[in-house]
């Protein structure tokens, strides 16, 4: 059986690994086209981010209407372990969509592979007659990943009450809603606290990250 | 079709329905009382978009929680913005007084936390302690927290904008940060990013209003909001009633989108730049003026 805590973490843990795949299947598919970056810094701002409201109800409908899954969370006591574990992959992967992530990990991508392969370094790899995106690869993965990721984490703690409370996943922020309609004050303060905790600690390791990559970036200029 | 003209064609048509959903008065030509008898009617000549659980036409309901719920909460969030950038004005043009650098330096901190915290998080965190139905709490939190983000993000500019030639040559000059903040920042360069981050933040609103209403800590039946009309539903997808769902959806998606839209078209119309011509006029007058200071102050000397 699962704590709330634990709840949480494994679905902010599916988070992270569906945007390195994301992150991976972007780059290869940049390395592939070749194309000419067209987002220029006014196209930031474009696109539609679709509140969770939106994503999560159609998602659970369409799955259980058209497919026949339940993506609802399982009831614990009944659940084993994988069962929970598979369970979070829905409510993250709405989580992935509604924060942003997605959209700002291709947006991020895209503008650092463009930036970098006209850098000297990948210059000159060309000129010995290297492959460009190897040799921005890293410094692109990275780079873009982490930038993104600190962009949409707001939007990743933000969006999980409500994502939580669609699936049933009973995390922070289910067990925080149902602390608000219990009236149970010092135990909605105490959720909400650890969940502010949680997002500090991510905002600690994030920050950590992007001065590590500013140092390595350092020894690129 | 160009990528810039199909945005232009998106925006058009996605501000043009947000109005008609929002402006005419609907409620004069369809009737929203309870009518058990017409539960669940699908679009008819009555009833445009159909009915609800409890027979009340759908459209009128929705543009209600336009009306009742976005309008006044976009209201709030125009005017925070607009006092927190005022307030931030205020900091730099007073930043060389001692007192009032400490006070706004201790704002600036209290800013920092406030807006810090993910915004759902402290919203909802907000209606639950307050445990007040209706939309005021809601307003009060996003209130708090747009007029602090605002402040931060004018203070970010600034300190960002501080080393451009033309600012240092209007301090030399003995311009005033506060005209320097106006002049060249607020009414010319910052201009379109504040606009889209105002629009921005209008859609982060419209999505937290109707999360929290949905939650059941924000509007509360029979006052509409998007949030508890798919509260109210949430049973009925499941057994494939979704035509309440999809229309709400719908409405909701665009409504948040309506924003960012408007401000990206008033953008591309070319009015900003015709306002932002005649404000550097004015700015080049001021220039000038200050010029004439300097030479009349050192011909004295």
């Amino acid at each position: 059986m699962l704590k709330p805590c634990e709840t949480t973490i494994l679905i902010l843990a599916w988070c992270l690994l569906l945007a390195l795949c994301w992150t991976a299947a972007v780059f290869g598919y940049l390395c592939r086209s070749q194309q000419a970056p067209s987002e220029s810094i006014d196209g930031l701002g474009r696109g539609v981010i679709i509140p969770a409201l939106v994503v999560a109800p159609v998602t659970l409908l369409i799955a259980f209407r058209y497919a026949g899954i339940n993506l609802l969370f399982p009831i614990e006591i009944f659940a084993t372990a994988t069962e929970l574990c598979t369970a979070a992959l829905a409510p993250a992967a709405v989580l992935f969509i509604v924060s942003g992530l997605a959209g700002a990990l291709m947006r991020q991508l895209r503008l650092e592979h463009d930036y970098w392969q006209r850098q000297p370094f990948a210059l000159a790899a060309v000129a010995y007659g290297h492959d460009k995106n190897k040799a921005v690869r890293r410094i692109v993965l990275l780079k873009g990943f982490v930038t993104a990721w600190a962009q949409c984490l707001p939007w990743l703690y933000g969006e999980l009450i409500i994502v939580e409370a669609v699936f049933n996943a009973p995390g922070l922020g289910l067990s925080a809603w149902h602390m608000a309609r219990a009236r149970d004050h010092m135990g909605l303060l105490a959720t909400i606290g650890l969940l502010i905790l949680l997002y500090a600690l991510s905002v600690a390791v994030t920050a950590w990250g992007n001065s590590w990559l500013g140092r390595r970036l350092e020894s690129y200029a | 079709m160009p990528r810039r003209k199909r945005y232009l064609a998106t925006d058009v048509i996605v501000v043009i329905i947000v109005l008609m959903l929002a402006l005419p008065p609907w409620a004069n030509f369809f009737s929203v009382k309870v009518d058990l008898a017409h539960m669940h009617s699908a679009s008819s000549w009555q009833h445009p978009l159909g009915t609800d659980n409890l027979g009340r036409d759908l459209l009128v309901r929705l543009s209600q929680a336009l009306a009742q719920a976005v309008l006044p909460l976009w209201c709030s969030v125009i005017m925070a913005s607009t006092a927190g950038l005022i307030m931030a004005q205020v900091a730099l043009a007073t930043a060389s007084s001692r007192y009032s650098r400490y006070l706004f330096n201790a704002f600036g901190m209290l800013a920092v936390a406030a807006a810090s915290v993910p915004m759902t998080v402290t919203t909802f965190a907000w209606a639950a302690w307050f445990e007040e139905a209706g939309l005021f709490s809601v307003i009060l939190a996003l209130s708090v927290i747009f007029t602090a983000r605002a402040f931060l993000h004018i203070k970010d500019l600034a300190r960002q904008s501080t080393n451009l030639a033309f600012w240092s040559a209007h301090e030399a000059l003995g311009g005033r940060t506060g005209d320097r903040v106006w002049r060249y920042g607020i009414s010319s360069a910052w201009t379109p990013e504040l606009l889209l981050a105002l629009g921005l933040n209008l859609r982060v609103a419209v999505a937290i209003e109707a999360s929290l209403s949905y939650l059941g800590f924000g509007i509360q039946e029979p006052t509409a909001s998007f949030g508890n009309i798919l509260a109210a539903h949430f049973d009925e997808y499941l057994k494939g009633q979704w035509t309440v769902m999809a229309m709400t959806l719908a409405a909701l998606a665009l409504t948040a989108a309506a924003p960012l839209a408007f401000m990206r078209l008033f953008l591309d119309s070319g009015l900003l730049q015709l306002i932002t011509r005649l404000l550097a006029k004015v700015n080049g007058l001021h220039f000038n003026a200050l010029k004439q200071r300097l030479r009349v102050h050192t011909s004295q000397q």
